[in-house]
């Protein structure tokens, strides 16, 4: 390998680390947004087990199953090992 | 209403239904009044007058059936030429809604979670909403299907709570998943924003989203027919005595409320001429005050008066008969113009719908 060549990818990772400094930060706050924003949906369609009251909670219910791995995630999140809600048990 | 005109009119526009909006006709009143009866004596009228007619009770203790002395169900069967009757059955069609679900889960869960879920379906399945939720899904499901199958559906309801609180379904429910579905649009686009910044180029459809926004366009669709005044009308059944008046008072300014277009009023069970004694001629007085009650406080509203008759109505021959009162007092009525609350008529609406 020449000499300009290295010195092009030492470049190369310099660019790479300088773009992860400013994008790092970001991606964190965008990530926890987006979980925020999943949470309150969470929130939304199981709040009848939580005792809010929930006109919709039969419609929701043919949500459950596309909903089942979010909420393991959620769970996960809480830092509970287990499903909290007696309603829904993933694992 | 096409309903309104006269007879001879009616016959001519048999053929052809099928490009047609169906009518959608609600009998509403306190419990006891007659409501039963009189949805059946109009379901009568539009199918002898060659209309397709389906009559539907949405009372969970139906009366359908005992009244036509005939074992209804919940599948439609025929009566006569052009009618159809049926008693909606919220528990089968809530078994039939959970076993869609539970067939999602299979396919969609693994199956150490199959259990414990299914459980939790059960429960739900019994919980104090669900009846009315299924209800409500089969009645939405009937009134966005109806077009072209038959040109009147004629709902015998509960008694006015119940019955309103259903018609009131449509915005409750509206106005929550649409909350819901903007939150789950928000995450949508936040993934896609997500994706993109990571660089990922799939874009899954989303089945929640796509549920919710199927739920919102079939009770939005539920909810346009039901507002509509050319298609959809309440009446509301009631006796010349207190309880029934103010109960009805109170019901029409709900509906008012919700803009559920209202057809009129059926006065039923007074006492005809004929009964005589010292007794009667009592009641008799005293029902004079509670008809001019309800002059006074429905004066806008069309009426329509049913005799108390000194037998039971029971059967398709006794439906005729009431029906036969309609008829009597509708072919008088001159135009097929919709008559709502909002149509101020100071005339004395006696006989005309």
């Amino acid at each position: 390998m020449k000499p300009i060549h290295r010195l092009q990818k030492l470049w190369q990772m310099a660019l790479l680390f300088y773009d992860e400094l400013y994008f790092a930060p970001y991606r964190q706050v965008m990530k926890r947004q987006l979980r925020d924003e999943e949470d309150v949906f969470m929130l939304l369609c199981c709040s009848e087990m939580l005792g809010i009251p929930n006109p919709l909670s039969y419609y929701t219910l043919e949500l459950i199953p596309y909903m089942l791995e979010e909420y393991h995630q959620w769970h996960k999140r809480m830092g509970y090992e287990r499903s909290p809600l007696d309603e829904i048990r993933c694992c | 209403m096409p309903f309104f005109k006269k007879t001879e009119t009616q016959q001519e526009n048999v053929v052809n239904h099928s490009h047609r909006h169906s009518h959608i006709t609600f009998f509403g009143g306190k419990g006891g009044v007659g409501k039963t009866t009189c949805s059946a004596a109009f379901a009568f009228l539009t199918a002898t007058g060659g209309r397709r007619t389906l009559l539907v009770s949405t009372d969970p203790a139906h009366s359908l059936g005992d009244l036509l002395e005939n074992d209804v169900g919940d599948e439609p069967i025929q009566l006569m030429p052009n009618l159809w009757v049926r008693e909606l059955a919220p528990e089968k069609a809530a078994k039939k809604y959970l076993d869609e679900v539970r067939g999602n889960l299979r396919r969609l869960a693994s199956p150490n979670l199959w259990e414990e879920v299914e459980r939790q379906l059960d429960i739900a399945a019994a919980s104090p909403g669900a009846d009315e939720a299924a209800l409500f899904d089969e009645l939405v499901q009937l009134i966005v299907t109806a077009d072209g199958q038959y040109d009147y559906l004629v709902f015998d309801t509960a008694p006015t709570g119940h019955t309103l609180r259903l018609l009131s379904l449509p915005e409750l429910m509206g106005v929550w998943i649409e909350g819901m579905l903007h939150r789950r649009e928000k995450v949508r686009q936040m993934n896609r924003m997500w994706n993109n910044m990571v660089g990922v180029r799939e874009e899954r459809t989303d089945p929640v989203y796509q549920l919710l926004l199927r739920r919102k366009n079939r009770f939005a669709q539920a909810r346009h027919i039901l507002l509509d005044a050319r298609r959809t009308t309440f009446f509301f059944v009631l006796n010349p005595e207190q309880l029934p008046i103010v109960e009805t008072a109170k019901a029409l300014r709900i509906l008012e409320k919700y803009h559920i277009p209202v057809g009129g009023i059926i006065v039923n069970r007074i006492l005809p001429k004929e009964a005589d004694g010292a007794f009667l001629a009592e009641r008799r007085a005293q029902e004079a005050v509670y008809l001019q009650e309800i002059e006074n406080r429905f004066r806008d509203l069309p009426k329509m008066f049913i005799p108390l008759r000194a037998r039971d109505i029971r059967g398709l021959a006794g439906v005729q008969w009431v029906a036969e009162q309609f008829a009597g007092q509708l072919t008088t009525s001159p135009t097929t113009k919709r008559r709502t609350t909002t149509h101020r008529r100071r005339t004395n609406q006696r006989g005309r719908f």
